[in-house]
């Protein structure tokens, strides 16, 4: 009777930290999904999904984009810097903020060449693309297919060659 | 164009603010490339390389488009379906098709090439400039100009 009690008490322990895990993985998707929706908003907002913009970027006729990366990465370091002074920690599960380092291979500098064409193709990235899929515009359509043909035959070429 | 496009230090100094707010919330850095490997992964992990992947960002990625939606609904107040794109129109062929085809092509080289370097403008300028990361900073040099060539050459034979 004893063991019954102390196992059920067991079990149902288990089962609350199971929902705890189930509610802030929930939780961190339902975040996921605001903040990829804020960031559509403000991709709008700066111009970044203005044709005209990325043209006249381009062409060195405007530097509203230009600017605004700069500006961005400007605060954003300095927001980051701030953070790392207070030693933040996440918001919801207290924990580490974490920046991987990435190193400089071939792959990335030829990556970033092969993406810089297809930017240029198509005045859109993959941000860019689907906000604008929001906003009616169409070229968004088969751009973000291309993207995920892209991704699919770089996943069979990744495969390949590991 | 636009009158809905707010001041270009504004814009930054937001963008700049939400990419610490990301970190904050999620604990890393935010990106717009790899919701889509996610998508694709779902075929099939074993046939694929993708390597490791957050599964989170595929919920940032669904999030973007709603946001668009937003800004034309409430900011634009106005939900227009249009495949024109302005001043861009010189660069791509007048015919419909083979402008979809060439914005495909165009999004398998962004497609392709944001898995190889590992990011797009997204991951490696915004959140990887804002954690200083070099290889996210060369990245980004590299990104621009690969593409200011090769959209300067595209607006050349296009006259």
């Amino acid at each position: 009777m004893g063991n019954d009690i102390s196992s059920s008490i067991g079990s149902v322990k288990q089962h609350s930290g199971e929902a705890k895990k189930e509610t802030s993985r929930a939780v961190l998707k339902l975040a996921s999904v605001i903040l990829g929706s804020i960031f559509g908003f403000l991709l709008v907002s700066i111009g970044a999904t203005t044709f005209d913009l990325q043209a006249k970027m381009f062409l060195f006729q405007d530097f509203q984009l230009p600017i605004v990366l700069g500006m961005a990465v400007f605060t954003g370091a300095t927001g980051m810097w701030m953070l790392a002074r207070m030693e933040a920690k996440t918001l919801l599960l207290q924990e580490e903020i974490s920046h991987v380092s990435t190193r400089i291979t071939p792959p990335l500098i030829v990556g970033a060449t092969v993406f810089g064409i297809g930017w240029a193709l198509t005045a859109s990235c993959p941000g860019t693309a689907m906000a604008m899929l929001g906003e009616g515009k169409l070229t968004g359509v088969p751009v973000v297919l291309g993207i995920l043909i892209g991704t699919l035959l770089f996943g069979f070429y990744n495969k390949r060659s590991s | 164009m636009d009158n809905f496009v707010i001041a270009a230090w504004l814009g930054g100094f937001l963008v700049g603010w939400f990419i610490v707010l990301h970190f904050i919330i999620l604990g890393k850095g935010a990106g717009s490339s790899t919701g889509y490997a996610c998508a694709v992964n779902k075929i099939g992990k074993n046939i694929m390389g993708m390597g490791k992947l957050d599964p989170l960002k595929l919920f940032f990625v669904i999030g973007l488009p709603i946001g668009g939606l937003a800004h034309a609904l409430f900011v634009q107040q106005s939900f227009t379906i249009s495949f024109d794109m302005g001043l861009y129109e010189a660069v791509l062929p007048e015919n419909d098709m083979l402008k979809a085809l060439v914005l495909t092509f165009g999004g398998m080289l962004l497609g392709f090439g944001a898995r190889l370097a590992g990011g797009c403008t997204t991951g490696h300028v915004l959140a990887g400039g804002a954690v200083l990361n070099k290889a996210s900073l060369l990245a980004g040099v590299i990104f621009f100009a690969s593409a200011t060539v090769t959209a300067q050459l595209l607006f050349r034979l296009a006259i």
